[in-house]
């Protein structure tokens, strides 16, 4: 990938617009992917895209091609997708249900006519509730999360996309993860036969 | 015994403990029933925690994107051209700033400076340079008279002395209000709090700061109109400040930040506007200058 880009690079930094044509329609949809992981929202992962295409045709000049064009890419997604979650209202902030009293919510998985617990309705409420937590966490603690949980970098590459210090980079992913337990709290006990 | 704490639990999952701290982890798991237990129900609740799909795009993605994006590069292109950002590139581009305002901007600086900059002229001669009208007047906030205004034959009568003298203390005045302003936004910024990510999010400022920028390029044209250098000086460096700020982007990282408060600092910036606010307050009830 990488190899393929270096030439462009250099064509688009020179002001070579059908170079620069080529890096954005290369890899537009892992942007996007990225961009939907962090913001959770189709229209939002859109609009991440055009803004860190934006962005990077406006920093172009500044990069230096000894480091890897992808690697810059995946960073301006990530700081887009985070600007972009800072402004986003956090509407719900009602707490998510943490015991089993809510109305109409499921806390147990349904039993069908044999006896045996719905695996779908259960999966779909695990589902449910991981969505959930993830639209209550800070956009740190969601960036940082779904960087470190389901793309696998190390925390110490998420603290320098987003700019933030090692320690307040763990400190978001330890307090993702005890929301995300929280919400799923009430329905881990029936996790075993789930897995 | 001393038990992991939840992050470090939460860190080794992720294997980032640093070495001896997972050593410690790890030999406390050998000998500790209850926090295996606890290891393995976060490994099974987080293993449960699984990406969501995400959804298809075309196959002609790419194109789509580009088609979208195109002319937004142009408008980039035309937008870059008028102002680089001192704020991106370290380098003081201030003057194309003021004169993308264009001439409208300098009939409005002519007519405060015809206004507000008077000199008091001596008895036995008429206001040099800047037009001023004779018309002496009791509320001098909305004074009608406009600089260059036919019929403004001054004459050196004591009615038109009042009149300059009056103009400077509202000039004084409203600088001195406006180097407040900017005082309190500038201080608002050097003491903006870091987030909880250790970001600073500057966009309430931003607002604020913007509207200052304008006020006070206004100011700093009028005060070089009016030859009042010591002022225009201290203007000039605080619109670049201001215009950085404005300018900037709205969330930085503390590294940025740290950068940019150094370079506030190291002007004196904010000790020089508050001298030359306290300077206008004097001058404003002595109606001498600078
Ligand atoms: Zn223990």
């Amino acid at each position: 990938m990488d190899a393929t880009d270096t030439p462009d690079v250099a064509l688009a930094q020179s002001g070579d617009e059908s170079a620069f044509q080529r890096l954005v329609e290369r890899h537009s949809l892992g942007v996007f992917q990225l961009a939907f992981r962090l913001t959770g929202n189709e229209s939002d992962a859109e609009d991440v895209v055009q803004d860190t295409f934006l962005k990077v045709y406006r920093e172009l000049k500044r990069f230096e091609s000894r480091s890897s064009f992808k690697t810059w890419l995946h960073r301006v997604t990530v700081n887009c997708s985070y600007d972009l979650l800072r402004k986003r209202p956090r509407a719900r902030l009602e707490p998510i249900e943490t015991d089993g009293g809510e109305a109409g919510l499921r806390a147990e998985p349904e039993a069908d006519a044999s006896g045996q617990p719905d695996r779908v309705a259960y999966g779909s409420e695990v589902h449910r509730r991981i969505e959930a937590a993830m639209q209550h966490l800070s956009p740190a603690e969601r960036t940082a999360f779904v960087l470190r949980h389901f793309e696998g970098r190390s925390l110490e590459e998420i603290g320098e996309a987003l700019g933030l210090r090692l320690g307040a980079t763990k400190h978001s992913v330890f307090r993702a993860v005890q929301k995300m337990r929280r919400a799923l709290a009430p329905i881990a006990r029936t996790a075993e036969w789930g897995s | 015994m001393r038990h992991p704490t939840d992050e470090q639990f939460v860190l080794y999952h992720y294997g980032e403990l640093d070495q001896a701290e997972g050593a410690a982890f790890r030999s406390h798991l050998g000998e500790c029933e209850g926090c295996r237990e606890r290891l393995a129900t976060l490994e099974r609740e987080l293993a449960a925690v699984r990406p969501v799909s995400i959804p298809e795009r075309p196959t002609d993605y790419g194109a789509r994107v580009w088609a979208r994006l195109q002319p937004r590069l142009a408008e980039e292109r035309a937008r870059a051209s008028k102002a680089a950002s001192w704020w991106s590139f370290g380098a003081v581009t201030l003057r194309p700033f003021a004169y993308a305002a264009g001439l409208a901007v300098l009939v409005v600086a002519a007519f405060v400076a015809g206004r507000f900059w008077a000199p008091a002229p001596s008895p036995g001669q008429v206001a040099g340079g800047t037009p001023v009208s004779s018309t002496p007047s009791t509320t001098a906030g909305s004074e009608p008279d406009l600089a260059g205004a036919p019929g403004g034959a001054a004459d050196p009568t004591d009615a038109a002395m009042a009149a300059a003298r009056v103009r400077e203390r509202i000039l004084a005045l409203e600088v001195g209000e406006h180097l407040e302003r900017s005082q309190a936004a500038l201080l608002e910024v050097m003491n903006a709090p870091d987030e909880d990510d250790g970001a600073i999010d500057l966009s309430a400022d931003q607002e604020r700061v913007r509207e200052l920028v304008a006020e006070n390029r206004l100011y700093r044209l009028a005060a070089i109109d009016a030859g009042e250098s010591a002022m225009a000086a201290v203007l000039d460096e605080l619109e670049r400040a201001l215009v950085e700020i404005a300018n900037g982007p709205s969330r930085v990282s503390g590294t940025e930040f740290e950068r940019v408060r150094g370079d506030i600092d190291e002007q004196g910036l904010i000790f020089k506007v508050g001298i030359l606010g306290e300077t206008l307050r004097q001058r404003q009830a002595k109606g001498s200058s600078i």
